[in-house]
């Protein structure tokens, strides 16, 4: 191993120490990929799990290019969910992820490819990341995922 | 006729010490009852704040009156407008006139820079006017006015109680009514000054990111933050 490509991986190993992403998914989930692009800068993660009746559980870290705060990307997504998409808004929250950050959730309903389905979206500030939270499933089945995604928000470090 | 010309002169006599009255005839109490009666009304009207937005210790004697007019770009104006009504009133403020996409407020000159400062959080701003007027000699000329009209007030009475001639008291009355409306004119604009430096104007208008667009189908296409796209039901087929 060159020096070159020691001194790559180091810096690549120390920047996921402040990228990636950590969840405690909550055990009617299966975690079917999780990553993380140490290259990029901040470092990118991505954690995608799901459940045997197909709800769907997303943890992604988005790069800040706007510098944009809290309020205005929860504004942001809200408009384009129900203004551009379509959405319907059904109820808000305020929630806090592990280390006390404060975060804004939403969750929709919403009909698509001619499926009835509920979406909940959680989007944190941290920073020079966006960090949001998903869950998608049909109507009938959302609600029983619903509370678990809602504590396992809690441990989002 | 030593009347009339004593009230010719009034205007220019305001410093002469009035001779005291030695009875209290109900024609001077009837305009005596008018404004010069009022003085703890005048009092709050004259107590003109005295703020500093950048630094409310400050000790200045200037009386400023603080204006802003912001353009911001939100992605909803409705909502947008509701914080920032809400935030000016936690800072103390009022609600001055609302719209669907224009909110005016007036906050303490003191909280003025506070609510500046929250502005950008709402979304981006395109257009900002910050104002500050000097109103110092305006102030100090309406006090001086004031002051010398209730002094010619306060001397008409006393004449009105030394005299017994018809014509003279009918002449003074007709000066004692103009005084009381000039000083409630003077006392109306210094009390709409004084207002104006303690509460600071902001008004903001909100623009809808969408009604930036030409037309609602380009309102259909993808956000301009390339992260919102990649979130949401559809993103899951990816």
């Amino acid at each position: 191993m060159t020096r070159a490509t020691a001194i790559l991986v180091c810096t690549a190993v120390l920047s996921c120490g402040t990228g990636c992403l950590h969840l405690d998914v909550p055990r009617d989930f299966l975690v079917v990929s999780s990553w993380t692009d140490a290259f990029e800068v901040p470092p990118a993660a991505h954690i995608a799990a799901v459940a045997a009746d197909e709800a769907q559980l997303r943890v992604s870290s988005f790069r800040d290019d706007w510098d944009g705060n809290l309020d205005y990307w929860y504004q942001a997504l809200e408009h384009d969910l129900v203004d551009r998409r379509g959405y319907t808004l059904l109820q808000r929250a305020d929630r806090q992820d592990a280390k006390g950050l404060s975060g804004r959730e939403m969750v929709f309903s919403v009909t698509h490819a001619g499926i009835s389905k509920k979406y909940l979206v959680c989007v944190f500030d941290a920073g020079q990341r966006i960090r949001v939270v998903e869950l998608t499933a049909a109507a009938e089945v959302f609600d029983r995922h619903l509370e678990a995604v809602q504590a396992a928000i809690a441990t989002l470090r | 006729m030593m009347l009339l010309l004593a009230l010719a002169m009034l205007p220019g006599c305001a410093s002469q010490v009035a001779a005291k009255r030695q009875r209290a005839p109900e024609r001077a109490a009837r305009f005596a009852d008018g404004a010069a009666a009022r003085p703890a009304a005048v009092l709050a009207a004259e107590s003109v704040a005295l703020a500093d937005p950048d630094n409310e210790d400050a000790t200045s004697d200037r009386s400023v009156v603080y204006e802003a007019d912001y353009q911001i770009l939100v992605p909803s104006a409705r909502e947008a407008g509701a914080r920032f009504l809400e935030h000016a009133k936690t800072l103390g403020g009022r609600l001055s006139s609302r719209s669907l996409s224009r909110v005016e407020v007036r906050v303490p000159a003191a909280r003025f820079q506070a609510l500046l400062e929250f502005l950008p959080g709402l979304g981006r701003v395109v257009a900002e006017s910050v104002r500050a007027t000097d109103v110092t000699d305006t102030v100090t000329d309406l006090r001086l006015r004031l002051q010398t009209a209730r002094t010619s007030h306060t001397r008409l009475l006393s004449l009105l109680d030394k005299t017994s001639n018809v014509e003279e008291i009918l002449a003074v009355e007709k000066e004692i009514r103009r005084l009381i409306g000039e000083i409630e004119q003077l006392e109306g604009q210094l009390k709409n000054l004084s207002e104006q430096v303690a509460y600071s104007r902001v008004a903001v208008a909100f623009r809808n990111l969408k009604n930036t667009t030409s037309g609602s189908p380009a309102a259909r296409g993808p956000s301009r933050f390339w992260w919102i796209n990649r979130v949401g039901v559809e993103s899951f087929d990816d």
